[in-house]
């Protein structure tokens, strides 16, 4: 039910406005992430990726040992494959976050179909995400863009007080109007 | 949460415990409903540590 034009349900949607390089703007409407987003991702398999461990040497090549003998290791945060695999993890993270923000924009539909729950093999959030990023890469959308949908997508989802607020008031009825 | 030092996953276990509802599950409500039912937590503990004074 809508009261002119205006629905009562409290939903928390934002409307955001997208610029684009011709000067016009593309419009849309943004939900707060709901809380658990990022522990949903980790069960849906979309995971940060760990770095290579390797050992280390000193300037000879030598394996440097602890007290023990025991070859002392690091992470290889340089590793280039390591390096791939984090900048498309952050991007699936994006991705994902912007497809959870616009469920309530009725304007905007994707091609791709999120996994079900029968066919969640462990790469097919991964995959789903990859083909959004292909739909929003085909739309014109640039990095740029999409890290500017995360910006707002970050700030609509840490009003969580103000939205508790809003909510509470809903839980009171205003005082009777006094009739002296 | 509000003025309370806690920790939002504080409120959300003390939610569940409130609503008899798995962690697990909260986190797949939508946003709405997990907002609806930390807000009653929220008014409810106020009220029980009102009753208590």
């Amino acid at each position: 039910m809508k009261i002119s034009g205006q629905s009562l349900e409290l939903n928390f949607v934002q409307p955001f406005s997208l610029p684009r390089p011709d000067g016009s703007t593309l419009s849309f409407q943004l939900s707060p992430l709901p809380l658990g987003f990022q522990a949903n991702l980790r069960k849906r398999r979309v995971a940060s990726p760990r770095p290579p461990i390797k050992v280390s040497r000193d300037s000879s090549g030598k394996p440097v040992r602890d007290a023990s003998g025991l070859a002392v290791t690091q992470a290889d945060f340089t590793d280039s494959r390591y390096l791939e695999e984090s900048e498309l993890y952050h991007q699936r993270v994006a991705v994902l976050a912007i497809v959870e923000a616009l469920r309530n924009d009725p304007e905007v539909t994707f091609d791709a179909s999120p996994p079900t729950t029968i066919e969640s093999a462990s790469t097919a959030w991964g995959n789903f995400a990859d083909a959004i990023f292909g739909e929003l890469e085909q739309a014109g959308l640039s990095a740029g863009d999409l890290i500017a949908f995360c910006d707002e997508i970050c700030r609509i989802s840490n009003m969580l007080d103000q939205h508790i607020r809003e909510t509470q008031v809903n839980f009171s009825s205003p005082p009777p109007e006094s009739s002296i | 949460m509000l003025d309370d030092p806690r920790t939002i996953e504080f409120w959300i276990l003390r939610t569940c415990e409130r609503f008899g509802i798995p962690p697990g599950e909260f986190k797949q409500l939508d946003y709405p409903q997990q907002v609806t039912l930390l807000a009653y937590s929220s008014i409810r503990q106020n009220e029980d540590a009102l009753r208590e004074n």
